[in-house]
């Protein structure tokens, strides 16, 4: 489902070139449940936002569903990116203008869906990330682990087939952080559901089914 | 889509108000002094233009003399009397150009007790050939004016229709009010026919009238010219063949006060380009501003799934809501405080009427908020294309 070959990325750091990624390639296929391991760093997060479009590599190619998504036009990408993935941020992405609901539900303001047509599914999530109460707070008056939990919500409102997480669990306790991972395998296991998670944590890392260490931009199989 | 995109940008406006109303307050002050000028000066336009339609001549002839008087008269109102031959009248009626004629006489009223009310133009005129208050009779009075008659200028508010006023201890009955021109050679000025004249002189010299005069004298003579010709070759041709007389143009008299008062409405109209130029920086500086603080925000966005047209439109929706509002209520203030001042701004610039026609009120409104939008266009269109151009990962590497 995902083909990345031969992919490199390179930042410039201070006027030298700093090459995050270098010569990555990976097969992932639908319904995969994987993990990516690496310290701060290592070009794990760079290399999931390669997969996920959001920033073009130096070289290389990004093939979903046999679609190099480089060549796609903007439009197309985003659509692609709306329709077939959604992201979970390592860092609170919440929009700190829309309450919890209209943040669950912020995919559909860029979709075809409605939002009316997707309410009842955004509260479900909600209430399974024990967030009922919650509905139409502002993200300020949440803590940084019921944002995180809304950020999760609203990485499965489009039941995308695709989900790049990068430290999905960062901020959570253990009880909470088992409650995620449920809802993760229960999307993986019912709807085939393809998750990529970026984590330094080998405790996650060893709950998903095929692990990859990064380092210093190179990817090998654990 | 589309509406999805305008809750989008509601929300982000009403959550940062006071950023909000700063902006609309920048916009808002603009509108506000584009439209209070922009509707004076129409309407000033206007009433000079009514002013000069119904004094109805291209050229007033006067005595060479009475040049200064008769100038300061038709622009001030304040009476001046003088006087030359009737004859003039014939001799002018011949002159190339000169399509028709007809001829005035003023009288002040006096401030002794023969006349009720002092210090007034009084002006005769011939029903017969006259062109100024002829066509007011026929379409309102619907007969000639008789002897005992009289019109009001409608600048003199102390009296109506109907009252009975003596001049010279002959009684006249108010038949009616003109139209408000804006001129105050009119609208402060009572008009009689020389039928009325007649009876004045007939008891003047008892009653110790000011001005003796002949009834082969007249004030004035006005002259329509033919459309072919221009008035300013016209009253050469007039002062060339006729002795002793002035021919003034109209137009001319009009256009030196219509100059003068567009020269101080343009100053007001260059603050007013001045603060749209602050407007547009503000404007400007806040959403760049607003991009910069919005990076990861943005950029979550277009992880979302939000196209870079998305971006930019989301960006220009929320410069035009904040400029519309700041437009809409600027016109509401403006056109406030005109209502306001209204009193003052009549004295002061002299002009009859504050609003200009339906169409062309809609059509300032118009304007205004058209600039208006496009303050915030404009201003926001380099900020909306950085941020739709941004590269998803760095915008949101950015906000780190």
């Amino acid at each position: 489902m995902i083909h990345v070959e031969h992919l490199n990325k390179t930042y410039p750091i201070d006027g030298q070139p700093f090459k995050a990624v270098d010569d990555v390639s990976l097969t992932i296929e639908r319904g995969d449940f994987l993990s990516i391991l690496g310290h701060s760093g290592s070009g794990k997060t760079t290399l999931l936002n390669l997969i996920g479009g959001l920033t073009k590599p130096n070289s290389g190619t990004v093939k979903i569903d046999g679609q190099d998504i480089w060549r796609l036009s903007d439009s197309a990408l985003s659509g692609l990116r709306n329709e077939k993935m959604n992201f979970i941020f390592q860092f609170s992405s919440l929009i700190p203008t829309l309450n919890v609901v209209d943040n669950v539900l912020l995919p559909a303001t860029f979709g075809k869906s409605k939002k009316a047509d997707l309410l009842d599914t955004a509260v479900t999530l909600l209430e399974m990330m024990g967030l009922a109460n919650k509905l139409r707070a502002y993200p300020a008056q949440l803590s940084g682990g019921q944002q995180r939990r809304v950020a999760i919500c609203r990485a499965f409102i489009n039941e995308p087939a695709i989900v790049l997480a990068d430290e999905p669990t960062g901020d959570l306790d253990e009880e909470t952080e088992r409650d995620v991972l449920t809802l993760f395998r229960d999307f993986n296991a019912k709807k085939k559901t393809t998750f990529l998670i970026v984590t330094h944590s080998s405790d996650l890392a060893a709950k998903t089914d095929r692990q990859y260490r990064m380092t210093a931009g190179h990817l090998e199989l654990l | 889509m589309e509406w999805k995109i305008v809750a989008l940008a509601q929300k982000n406006l009403r959550r940062k108000i006071f950023r909000s109303l700063a902006i609309i307050a920048a916009v808002m002050v603009v509108a506000a002094t584009l439209f209070s000028v922009t509707t004076i000066m129409e309407s000033v336009e206007q009433s000079l233009q009514r002013g000069t339609a119904r004094l109805g001549a291209d050229i007033m002839v006067v005595p060479t003399k009475a040049e200064t008087s008769a100038r300061s008269a038709l622009l001030s109102g304040r009476p001046s009397t003088f006087y030359m031959d009737k004859a003039i009248v014939e001799q002018i009626k011949k002159i190339r150009g000169v399509r028709s004629v007809t001829s005035q006489i003023f009288l002040k009223s006096s401030p002794y007790a023969c006349c009720d009310v002092s210090d007034l133009f009084l002006i005769g005129f011939d029903p017969e050939n006259d062109f100024t208050i002829k066509p007011w009779l026929t379409n309102t009075l619907g007969r000639p004016l008789a002897a005992n008659e009289i019109i009001m200028g409608r600048g003199i508010t102390a009296y109506t229709t109907g009252f009975t006023l003596n001049f010279y201890n002959q009684p006249f009955t108010i038949v009616g009010m003109l139209e408000e021109t804006g001129m105050e050679f009119i609208d402060n000025s009572i008009f009689i026919s020389y039928a009325g004249i007649d009876r004045i002189l007939a008891n003047a010299e008892k009653e110790g009238a000011q001005a003796a005069i002949s009834p082969n004298q007249v004030s004035t003579v006005l002259v329509q010219v033919d459309p072919e010709l221009n008035p300013d070759r016209v009253s050469v041709f007039i002062q060339a063949q006729v002795d002793g007389v002035k021919a003034i143009v109209t137009d001319r008299i009009i256009a030196s006060v219509r100059k003068q008062l567009f020269i101080l409405m343009k100053s007001v109209l260059s603050v007013s380009a001045i603060l749209w130029v602050m407007a547009l920086l503000l404007v400007g500086v806040v959403f760049s501003m607003i991009v910069n603080e919005r990076r990861r925000e943005l950029g979550i966005f277009r992880a979302m799934g939000a196209r870079k047209s998305h971006i930019f439109r989301l960006i220009m929706l929320e410069a035009a809501i904040l400029s519309f509002l700041g437009g809409a209520i600027g016109i509401a203030a403006g056109g406030g405080v005109l209502f306001l001042f209204k009193d003052a701004i009549y004295q002061s610039l002299n002009i009859p009427h504050l609003w200009p026609n339906t169409a062309r009120f809609v059509g300032l409104i118009a304007f205004c908020m058209t600039l208006s939008l496009l303050t915030g266009i404009i201003a926001a269109l380099a900020p909306a294309i950085r941020a739709s151009t941004l590269e998803p990962y760095e915008a949101v590497r950015g906000g780190e």
